[in-house]
């Protein structure tokens, strides 16, 4: 019984490598979203409110990387951002600075493919908050800025929040995208499923692909219970 | 309704056994897992097999732990090439082969982009190869790819490993190597000759001498439920027809 | 000055067209459902823009096409109080008050003034989904009061709510115009109750406004008729003083504003007012009768003697006037216009029951 128990626990004792995969896993994918959510409300917004010229067009680019495959986004991404890219290219020559296979790369993966997923969820919370009341707000005086920041985001915050955490998961599991732009470099870009991925490859690293799943499963129901809560927490204060 | 479901569940059973027994009794088919890195090579043999018989071949390219995966999850195939010794012995333990052979041997080579200034670069002890390059070297992850394997064992053997463990970037599999070494992400790359040559993109640099890292020799497993066809394309891989195709694509005879 | 337009508006199906004067401090906007009068008020506050024209609130040009102003809806301080209140629903009561207010701490002797005027003390704290539609409405009038408006725009402010709400309501409205310094502009397809709070009246009839007129005048140019049956069911609207309440009796006595002579008697079981409150009382035309000479042997207490001065037929039945000090308008049918040989310039009283006095305070 206790050798079951302590053999349990040896097994799933977290070695010094998983936990410097499972660190930067979380970094990576905490400056994602950090860098992500702001761009995705600007963009759920005006994508939620306003109407233009060629309007599905821009928006059918934004959600490409939603529908294609992970490995052609990071592809596509090498190509344009590799050194012989148009625009890595111009980066490189201009600044010595090359982007793919670094972190930011890996950061870069992670924010193209989890962007749509927070736009899409933000526009939908923006297009749910009745227009008429910040017509209401700025009849008051208050200008349009801070109608937003004072009406429509609250309003939106809970679905704005959902897609911020389900593009937090999306950043924490990307795979196809980050190994063909950033690669699985150890210590730089090497997150969990990356390293998922490559204990699959090994003999004998059965038990360390489990404890690096159980880990991500238990920081994405952390990140859903959070979300959920402070959730809760806005439908509350309001009624 | 559950009169339905049961009619149709029963259908569906028909249909998964009748496909079964296909696959087992006439060999028409010949099922391979094959080591990805054979893909030129297998495709020309099993053309040259194909020639006067009505065979159709079920190929699945993997990299070789893949397919050893795959084996040992239970979709068994009728031969599995693998690029790599311990796959093979990792399969054979599955007590499910009946032969095992080599084939034939594939070559390390150093490889930089048609256009780079990197002329030749021979690979001796000590060398000072940091000085030659900036950017990165791309080698299959040396964790599980056997290129990078094979690469890292020969670097360290030549004393030169922590000269450019940094600078190293591991890639999902030898294609991978091969890809960003054409695109110029990186400036030198560890692949097999058999694939540098398919390429007019990238350039050989150099070649890794033979006796510093573990011979990269393809072995051969007939499993045993294999069909005859399954073991004539099996004795088939070493025959002498085959040879040429085998030494075009890059590969050596083993001695 | 208060209002100042010269515009015109147009959509695929829809045109409106406004050349008019506001004076007076409180003025009604009446038209029939679908003639424009939100849109009015939309135009007034910038939610939408005139293909071309002026606007002037305040001797402010807030939009003049021919020099391309456009002031935005949020530098025009308008209080607009929407017929939907459009609260906000992730704020209690209060911050809804407060919303506007820059500095709340500077203003409290205003917030406080105006929470007392609304009467909205007890319900500060509630979530605008859980109190009632009068409440709703209040809550929204206070806020459009204290974003430091300087014309407050009503749009259709009783229509959702009930006869009690909505005389609730009323007797808000009255108090703010009452106790504030604000012009104020009332949308209402109700003739009658917008009469409740005004009896400036513009007219928004075949995509056009009206210049304002005086209910009285309106009347006597036949302007009503048409709108919507509304000509057939004219109020008669006062303005007054209690000055001495029977309680023994159940009645009250009214002193109407501006006319010294004239005193009404009305049921006062229901308004429970102290003698110097103020009131408006509402009579339908209908229920006035007209006879020749006083009538003593009756229990019809309010008999007022006065000379036609506006006569019409309209369709079977006369429309009158008298001037009895306060100008009654009654209805009579053909036939007793003919057997009393009512004419314009004659002597005649009006007899109508106190019951039929409705009391608002």
């Amino acid at each position: 019984m206790t050798f079951e128990y302590c053999s349990i626990l040896s097994f799933l004792q977290i070695s010094e490598a998983e936990w410097s995969v499972i660190l930067l896993s979380v970094k990576v994918a905490v400056i994602s979203t950090i860098i992500s959510v702001p761009f995705a409300i600007t963009f759920g917004w005006f994508m939620g409110r306003y109407r233009f010229r060629g309007k599905s067009v821009f928006e059918g680019i934004i959600h490409l990387p939603l529908v294609m495959p992970p490995v052609a986004t990071g592809y596509l991404l090498l190509i344009v951002l590799g050194k012989q890219g148009f625009i890595g290219k111009l980066i490189f020559n201009w600044f010595g600075v090359q982007i793919a296979f670094t972190q930011t790369a890996a950061v870069i993966a992670a924010i193209v493919v989890s962007f749509p997923l927070i736009t899409r969820s933000v526009r939908t919370s923006f297009e749910m908050v009745d227009i008429k009341l910040e017509a209401a707000s700025r009849s008051l005086g208050i200008s349009p800025l801070k109608t937003f920041f004072r009406i429509s985001f609250p309003l939106a915050f809970s679905g704005i929040l959902s897609g911020t955490i389900l593009g937090f998961a999306r950043c924490l599991g990307e795979f196809g995208a980050t190994i063909t732009f950033a690669g699985n470099i150890s210590g730089k870009t090497s997150t969990i499923p990356m390293a998922v991925y490559s204990n699959m490859q090994i003999p004998g690293k059965e038990s360390a692909t489990i404890r690096l799943v159980i880990v991500s499963v238990i920081i994405s129901l952390i990140a859903m219970i959070i979300a959920e809560y402070l959730n809760r927490k806005v439908i509350r204060k309001r009624s | 309704m559950k009169l339905f479901f049961n009619k149709f569940y029963l259908y569906i059973v028909c249909i998964f056994i009748t496909g079964c027994k296909e696959h087992n009794t006439s060999k028409e088919e010949i099922a391979v897992f094959c080591a990805a890195g054979l893909y030129n090579v297998f495709t020309e043999i099993s053309e040259s097999f194909k020639n006067d018989r009505s065979i159709t071949f079920n190929i699945n390219l993997a990299s070789s732990g893949t397919l050893a995966r795959q084996i040992e999850q239970g979709i068994h195939p009728d031969i599995y090439i693998s690029a790599n010794m311990q796959w093979a012995d990792y399969v054979d333990s599955l007590n499910i082969c009946s032969l095992r052979k080599n084939l034939y041997k594939n070559t390390l080579v150093l490889i930089a982009p048609t256009n780079s200034t990197i002329k030749t670069i021979s690979l001796t002890k000590h060398m000072d190869i940091a000085s030659m390059f900036n950017g990165y070297i791309a080698m299959g992850d040396p964790a599980y790819v056997p290129a990078g394997k094979y690469a890292v064992e020969s670097f360290k053997s030549l004393h030169i490993y922590n000269k450019i463990e940094s600078q190293i970037l591991p890639t999902k599999d030898v294609n991978s190597t091969l890809m960003l070494v054409e695109m110029e992400e990186c400036e030198l790359g560890v692949v097999y000759k058999s694939g540098a040559i398919k390429s007019d993109k990238v350039k050989i640099v150099g070649i890794f001498p033979e006796d510093i890292h573990e011979p990269i020799i393809f072995q051969a497993l007939l499993l045993r439920d294999a069909g005859i066809s399954a073991k004539m394309f099996y004795d088939f891989l070493t025959d002498s027809a085959t040879f040429n195709i085998w030494t075009e694509n890059g590969f050596s005879i083993i001695p | 000055m208060i209002i100042s337009t010269d515009f015109e508006y147009s959509t695929d199906n829809f045109r409106l067209n406004s050349r008019c004067e506001i004076k007076n401090r409180i003025t009604g906007v009446f038209g029939i459902s679908g003639s424009g009068k939100t849109t009015f008020l939309n135009l007034l506050a910038g939610l939408q823009k005139p293909v071309s024209g002026k606007i002037i609130i305040n001797d402010k040009t807030l939009v003049d096409t021919s020099v391309n102003i456009n002031i935005p809806l949020h530098k025009r301080r308008i209080g607009y109080v929407f017929q939907d209140t459009r609260l906000f629903p992730h704020m209690n009561v209060l911050k809804n008050l407060t919303y506007a207010h820059k500095n709340p701490s500077l203003n409290q002797k205003i917030l406080k003034e105006t929470i007392d005027l609304l009467e909205l003390g007890p319900y500060l704290k509630s979530m605008p989904g859980n109190i009632s539609g009068g409440q709703a409405q209040r809550v929204a009038i206070g806020r459009a009061l204290l974003s430091n408006a300087k014309i407050l725009l009503l749009d259709e402010p009783f229509t959702a709510l009930d006869k009690p709400l909505k005389k609730q309501v009323i007797t808000f409205l009255n108090r703010i115009i009452e106790h504030l310094d604000i012009p104020i502009i009332v949308v209402s397809h109700e003739l009658n109750d917008l009469l409740l709070l005004t009896q400036e009246i513009i007219i928004i009839q075949d995509g056009k406004t009206f210049q304002p007129k005086s209910y009285i005048d309106l009347i006597r140019e036949k302007k009503l008729l048409e709108l919507n049956g509304h000509g057939l069911n004219y109020h008669n609207i006062y303005s007054g003083e209690i000055i001495k309440t029977d309680k023994n009796n159940g009645i009250s006595g009214v002193q109407i504003q501006n006319s010294p002579d004239v005193q009404l008697i009305v049921e006062s079981d229901n308004i429970h007012l102290p003698v110097k409150s103020h009131v408006k009382i509402s009579l339908r035309g209908a229920d006035v009768s007209v006879a020749l000479r006083e009538i003593t042997d009756i229990s019809i207490k309010n008999q007022l003697g006065g000379t036609i001065e506006t006569l019409y037929q309209h369709r079977n039945h006369l429309v009158c006037i008298v001037d009895c000090g306060i100008k009654v308008i009654t209805r009579v049918t053909l036939d007793s216009g003919k057997k009393l040989g009512l004419k314009t310039g004659k002597k005649v009283w009006c007899l109508f029951k106190s019951l039929a006095i409705e009391t608002f305070n």
